[in-house]
């Protein structure tokens, strides 16, 4: 988002996460089928910064924002915060870091204790981490309302008497009670309306102006994503196949799923859309039980298509490499990607 | 004759706390085979607008009153018997979510040919082999294997082409689409919207495409209609809404909209909450919220008029576009709306081995595309 200063100190350094899920019995001691929702990301999120995950639904996003947070133990793997290593803390001292890392959650009906007041709600991690009691306690979640556009005088009512938009605002002020380092905001604006995101969309940008916060951004949609990230990772099949900085990844895609999504998205513009030609990947996602070999996404790539499909992206699965200056793309043909891509359609905007 | 005329429409739910007004008077047509989309926020009247026109409102739970007048037939006249004959065969609605309007226990080539069995008589291994061929027509290869199976075991993506078969199952006059790609993967959502496009204009078929994402009604259709508060608030072709939007609502859906690209600049929301729709209202609904309001707003409610100096059909709802005393300051105003950025796209004719939306007749000048001056 916006003023704040990201610098290349990492706060967060993922190596190799993975999370995946048994599933089935194990009879007879025969391996039970496995679920690999994550399987290998590493990334680093930098200070100030805000990095963003996209894709589509099963493409292990959101467990890879909650596995960086331990709130899924990771499979294997290693995540550092700060200099600590979170997956072997042991349960108390991983309490105190939870302090410093906080999540905004995409449904701000039910991420609220109906029964809780909205001040007890934002109080509650001032006394789980012994950061204010009493006087003092009150005072900041009146300061925490003011900070997120809410009236101090409703400390006292319940979430049901808030619109959705001024319960995410709640979420917000709630994660931003322990004055934490990094904000993992999973689908944060999904839920909303879209003149009631734009609000919230910047209310995320003030408060990392102001309060020097890091975000992980994860959401589907991509104009959301274009509009706040400073960096984004695009993820298929429990894996980062592209990451880059916002604008470049939107101008220039170097994957084939990166240059298919963003094809996909649908522009507020009539013009431009009778004028648009769409890449449309045909089927669905592969089930992540059983994820292609090779690379992940050549049953659905139409470049492999174009390339008379290539064997290698069938026997060799793609690493993630560095392809320019932060720039890392998990393609073979990459390279070719620019023959079948053009440049960019100018029309319908003035740039 | 229009093939449906939806006039003055009023459906309201009574509650404990008072009337909802739901849809507050609304007037509309559909033509044959044309597109139509209706766009709003949460709670605008969009889905309980086709609601009322499928006789879908229980009378225990709400009251429709209004004509809904469809190929000549006032849908409000008929008994029951004869609504379910329209219902499905004449008029068929796609909803949002395919998981809860098919029956989970229930074989999907069994909810296929219950269609056609009910409305066309057909018997039961001419259903079985239809059904097939609509899942086909759909997108869907095996259909023999797929009608054997239960909901469950589909894809979103598969299950919403599985209601668009359902839907076309006695090739209807109209199709009346209810966010029927909101719960899908943007890649998926590609897929379907093609899909409905291409079939659509295959047999001529009319639809209403109900979404809160303008990019989607942008694509699809080819006039638009949005909504606020139950009332429609600007009627205008999908070209010139949103080359030309005059409602200061319409301005404020396009700017609060993220763009692909748009890192740096600032989004301007819509200040306020949506409106509270069981507050008795005095004035335009909008009014609170609205940056450019008088005095009059607040008095008394406008009408839908054509606004003067704009394109035939386009109408608003607002006094600041209506030439009477004390209104019409908006009219010729051109309000700051950025134009919506540029993308990276492949531009190169693709080959036939993956699908593609060819794009329409390009009838415009790119320049048409921005919408007035931009702020930025």
């Amino acid at each position: 988002m916006t003023s704040a200063l990201p610098t290349d100190t990492p706060l967060v350094t993922v190596s190799d996460l993975r999370v995946h899920y048994p599933i089935g019995q194990r009879l007879f001691g025969k391996q039970a089928a496995v679920v690999r929702a994550v399987d290998g990301v590493s990334l680093t999120i930098r200070r100030g910064e805000t990095l963003s995950l996209v894709g589509e639904s099963g493409c292990g996003k959101s467990t890879t924002g909650r596995a960086i947070l331990q709130l899924e133990r990771p499979t294997a793997g290693s995540v550092v915060f700060d200099g600590t290593e979170l997956t072997t803390l042991t349960a108390e001292p991983l309490r105190r870091m939870r302090r410093r890392m906080q999540m905004i959650f995409q449904d701000p009906y039910a991420s609220l204790d109906p029964r809780m007041t909205v001040g007890e709600s934002i109080a509650e991690p001032l006394a789980i981490h012994g950061l204010a009691k009493g006087a003092a306690q009150a005072a900041r979640v009146d300061e925490l309302l003011g900070l997120v556009g809410l009236s101090p005088r409703w400390a006292g009512r319940y979430p049901g008497e808030f619109s959705g938009g001024q319960r995410q605002r709640i979420g917000i002020a709630r994660a931003l009670a322990a004055e934490p380092d990094l904000i993992v905001a999973d689908e944060a604006v999904s839920a909303l309306d879209v003149s009631i995101q734009a609000q919230i969309v910047n209310l995320l940008e003030d408060l990392q102006a102001d309060l020097g916060l890091t975000f992980l951004f994860i959401a589907h949609d991509l104009a959301v994503v274009s509009h706040v990230s400073d960096r984004v990772a695009v993820m298929y099949l429990g894996k980062i196949v592209e990451l880059a900085d916002g604008d470049e990844l939107y101008q220039r895609p170097l994957h084939p799923y990166t240059v298919a999504l963003l094809s996909a998205v649908p522009l507020p513009d009539p013009v431009v859309e009778a004028r648009r030609q769409r890449i449309i990947l045909t089927g669905d996602l592969p089930s992540p039980l059983a994820p292609p070999s090779g690379c992940r996404f050549r049953t659905r790539c139409w470049l492999r298509a174009r390339l008379g499909n290539p064997e290698n992206c069938v026997t060799e699965e793609p690493a993630l490499r560095v392809v320019e200056e932060n720039r890392q793309v998990a393609c073979h043909w990459s390279a070719a990607l620019a023959d079948h891509v053009g440049t960019p359609t100018t029309s319908g905007g003035t740039t | 004759m229009a093939l449906l005329e939806v006039r003055d429409l009023h459906t309201q739910f009574p509650t404990r706390e008072g009337v909802v007004r739901a849809v507050d008077g609304s007037s509309f047509s559909v033509e044959a085979g044309e597109s139509l989309g209706l766009v709003g926020e949460s709670g605008s009247g969009k889905s309980v607008t086709a609601l009322s026109i499928m006789g879908l409102v229980s009378k225990d739970a709400g009251s429709v009153t209004g004509e809904i007048v469809f190929d000549g037939r006032d849908l409000g006249r008929l008994t029951s018997a004869e609504l379910r004959r329209v219902r499905g065969r004449e008029i068929a609605m796609i909803f949002q979510d395919p998981m809860t309007s098919l029956n989970p226990v229930m074989r999907i080539g069994r909810q296929l040919s219950e269609v056609l069995a009910w409305h066309l008589g057909m018997s039961r291994s001419a259903a079985r082999e239809r059904a097939i061929e609509l899942l086909h027509m759909v997108g869907i290869t095996d259909g023999a294997q797929r009608i054997k199976q239960y909901p469950l075991q589909l894809s979103g993506g598969m299950r919403q082409r599985v209601m668009i078969a359902m839907a076309l199952a006695c090739d209807p006059r109209l199709i009346l689409a209810d966010e029927i790609t909101t719960a899908l993967d943007v890649t998926i959502q590609a897929q379907i919207l093609e899909l409905l496009k291409r079939l659509s204009t295959e047999r001529d078929t009319a639809f209403v495409l109900i979404s809160h994402d303008l990019g989607v009604v942008a694509g699809m259709t080819e006039r638009v209609h949005v909504m606020y508060a139950g009332q429609i608030v600007e009627k205008a072709s999908t070209v010139e809404l949103f080359a030309n939007p005059r409602m200061p609502y319409t301005w404020g859906l396009l700017r609060s909209i993220p763009k692909v690209g748009g890192r740096g600049t600032r989004l301007v929301p819509i200040d306020g909450s949506p409106p509270d729709l069981l507050t008795p209202r005095r004035g335009c609904p909008f009014q609170p919220r609205c940056a450019f309001r008088r005095s009059i707003c607040a008095e008394r409610i406008p009408d839908l008029l054509p606004i003067p100096g704009t394109a035939a059909g386009h109408e608003a709802r607002c006094w600041g576009t209506q030439g009477v005393p004390d209104g019409g300051w908006l009219i010729g105003f051109r309000p700051p709306i950025a134009p919506v950025q540029p993308r990276t796209g492949p531009t190169t004719a693709p080959d036939r081995s993956f699908e593609v939306i060819a794009p329409m007749e390009a009838g415009d000048a790119p320049d048409a595309a921005s919408g007035g001056e931009t702020d930025d």
